[in-house]
């Protein structure tokens, strides 16, 4: 089978809209096909791995309780946009799961050298 | 040339549908080919036979239409999004005891696993998110 780097950038706040669930489904699916993917929070999207949330009453999906069994589908290459979430004075909180942070130049990187870019 | 598929989130009436529409129209006139077409999430009311604006205004689901069976292309729903918003296909309604079913013809229901088939077999999949 044809393998196409799969890159899944999340830059939705948590319960902002569908888009962030949306792109953990297409994220399982690709990873269901053995695609390469990698996963990268940037924005506002870096929330999502705030481990300290509460879904109840916003009826929508807690999606960063998935976050830490994505290694099972493995997909470890999972990051995040660096000073994200000092920017946001989030430095300190505790989150979901440990990742690395990129630059923007790294993440100018990440995209040239995707072969699809899902931009959620 | 190059093999698309388009992905559209947006319902009708959104700038989502009309610009992945006008798109679509683009890259066939440009001799290129549309591996599938997939609507995904609101993208799946361009589906629905039911629409019927009024006479002043577009149908953009009719445009859909048309331009698939023009084309002849692969226009998938995903199934996911559209039993959640009520677009099912006679099968689906069976299934589920509904009182219609709302597919408009040219349109199928599949998964999310034919995005995916586009990613791997298409040169390229743009995205028009909502």
């Amino acid at each position: 089978m044809t393998l196409k780097n799969i890159l899944i950038i999340i830059r939705q706040a948590p319960y902002s809209s569908l888009l962030p669930a949306a792109a953990l489904d297409v994220l399982l699916t690709a990873a269901a096909f053995e695609q390469p993917i990698t996963l990268l929070f940037m924005g506002e999207g870096v929330q999502h791995l705030l481990s300290a949330q509460n879904s109840t009453g916003s009826g929508m999906k807690n999606i960063s309780k998935a976050l830490p069994s994505l290694e099972l589908y493995e997909v470890d290459q999972v990051f995040m946009e660096k000073d994200a979430l000092a920017n946001r004075k989030l430095e300190n909180e505790k989150l979901v799961l440990q990742v690395e942070s990129l630059s923007l130049n790294q993440i100018a990187d990440a995209i040239e050298k995707a072969d699809q870019v899902f931009n959620f | 040339m190059q093999s698309f598929t388009l992905v559209v989130f947006g319902a009708p009436d959104s700038q989502s549908s009309s610009t992945a529409l006008n798109y679509a129209k683009a890259v066939l006139k440009a001799g290129h080919h549309i591996y599938r077409l997939f609507f995904y999430q609101d993208g799946v009311f361009n589906a629905c036979s039911f629409n019927t604006p009024s006479q002043d205004e577009e149908n953009s689901s009719v445009n859909w239409q048309t331009l698939i069976q023009e084309h002849e292309l692969d226009a998938v729903v995903c199934v996911a999004s559209a039993l959640k918003r009520g677009i099912v296909n006679a099968a689906e309604a069976e299934r589920y005891e509904l009182a219609a079913s709302n597919l408009r013809q040219g349109f199928e229901i599949s998964g999310l696993g034919q995005l995916i088939d586009g990613v791997i077999q298409s040169d390229r999949v743009v995205n028009f998110l909502p």
